[in-house]
């Protein structure tokens, strides 16, 4: 039985509200709509009804598989931007890493005995966190106004572009801050900027590279 | 996890999802949901059939191990997922076969069973 154009739109209602995902909804689509013009039934919604209770268990069964399923994905990506993290400090990357960290070593080391004026380094790693997240949060937006659902990989690159906006937000508050929780001196000001620098520069290479290899391959 | 259309024992499917699905995958370039439960059919002449219900977490978690891989083309305005084996997939199913024959062939051995040509 070949499907017409409102019989299809009345499943994609039917169904639309159930997964929250875009990887969901369009597997179990494509699978109702196989197996409704395989059937070679006259169409009737029950038949959906039918093929959802059948051979998925119902929506709450679909859900649940939904929530494995991005579980099992985000452990995935989890995985590759940690490894990319980790590929920073291998060759030949770890040139890079060294070239600042021997900025911050001779930051840290030319100290006269001043206070040093951490303000301009902060504000470099927060410029590049909030650049990241706005990338990665522009790039979700503009996916989720041409498909309706965010996918999983939408939900993910959303959590790692927004990592290092809230570890640094989350040092201001405890460490860096006016009114941080804990009071610290000058020197130890001077040795968490620069670390926040110096790991601020590792996240932002590793996410361009995570972002360039491996969520365009995922997203295929 | 299969059904069986005369209600064998589900529990003696358990364990062997996988590898159906690995060796399928071995045999075609590339496949989707549907079509695998539909190609199951046809070669047990509907005597097994595959649940979606098991089918579709067992190839998530497969893609999710990193032993399937994943595309997408459009097919009648609708988004269809193809899943095929990745470099990892291709050794696994080598394993994963050796490992399911000599579970049958310990299985004969138990039940005394001749095994079929």
């Amino acid at each position: 039985m070949k499907l017409t154009e409102k019989q299809k739109q009345e499943i994609r209602n039917y169904i639309i509200n159930v997964p929250k995902f875009r990887e969901t909804y369009n597997e179990l689509y494509d699978h109702i709509i196989n197996s409704l013009e395989d059937c070679g039934e006259v169409f009737s919604i029950n038949e959906v009804i039918v093929i959802i209770n059948r051979d998925f268990g119902g929506f709450s069964e679909i859900v649940n598989q939904e929530k494995n399923y991005q579980i099992e994905l985000s452990k995935q990506y989890n995985r590759a931007f940690r490894m990319e993290m980790v590929n920073t400090f291998k060759w030949p990357s770890i040139f890079n890493n060294l070239s600042v960290l021997a900025l911050c070593l001779i930051i840290y080391f030319n100290n006269d005995g001043t206070p040093f004026n951490t303000r301009p380094i902060l504000l470099a790693s927060i410029f590049w966190c909030i650049l990241i997240a706005l990338f990665g949060f522009s790039k979700i937006f503009i996916k989720k106004y041409k498909h309706t659902k965010y996918s999983i990989l939408d939900n993910y690159l959303g959590y790692s572009c927004s990592f290092g906006f809230i570890v640094l937000n989350a040092f201001l508050l405890i460490f860096l801050g006016k009114e941080g929780v804990f009071e610290v001196g000058d020197d130890a000001k001077l040795i968490i900027t620069l670390s926040l620098f110096f790991f601020t520069c590792v996240y932002i290479r590793a996410f361009m590279k995570f972002y360039n290899q491996k969520i365009r391959i995922f997203a295929h | 996890m299969l059904k069986k259309k005369c209600h064998t024992n589900n529990e003696l499917f358990k364990g062997t999802l996988q590898t159906i699905i690995l060796k399928l995958l071995s045999e075609n370039n590339k496949m989707y949901g549907y079509e695998i439960t539909q190609r199951v059919k046809s070669i047990t002449q509907g005597e097994l059939l595959i649940k979606e219900g098991a089918l579709y977490p067992a190839l998530h978690k497969l893609e999710a191990e990193g032993l399937l891989e994943t595309s997408t083309e459009i097919v009648e305005n609708r988004v269809r997922k193809y899943y095929s084996l990745s470099k990892n997939g291709e050794q696994e199913v080598v394993s994963k076969l050796k490992e399911a024959r000599d579970f049958i062939a310990q299985l004969q051995l138990l039940l005394s069973l001749k095994p079929s040509v």
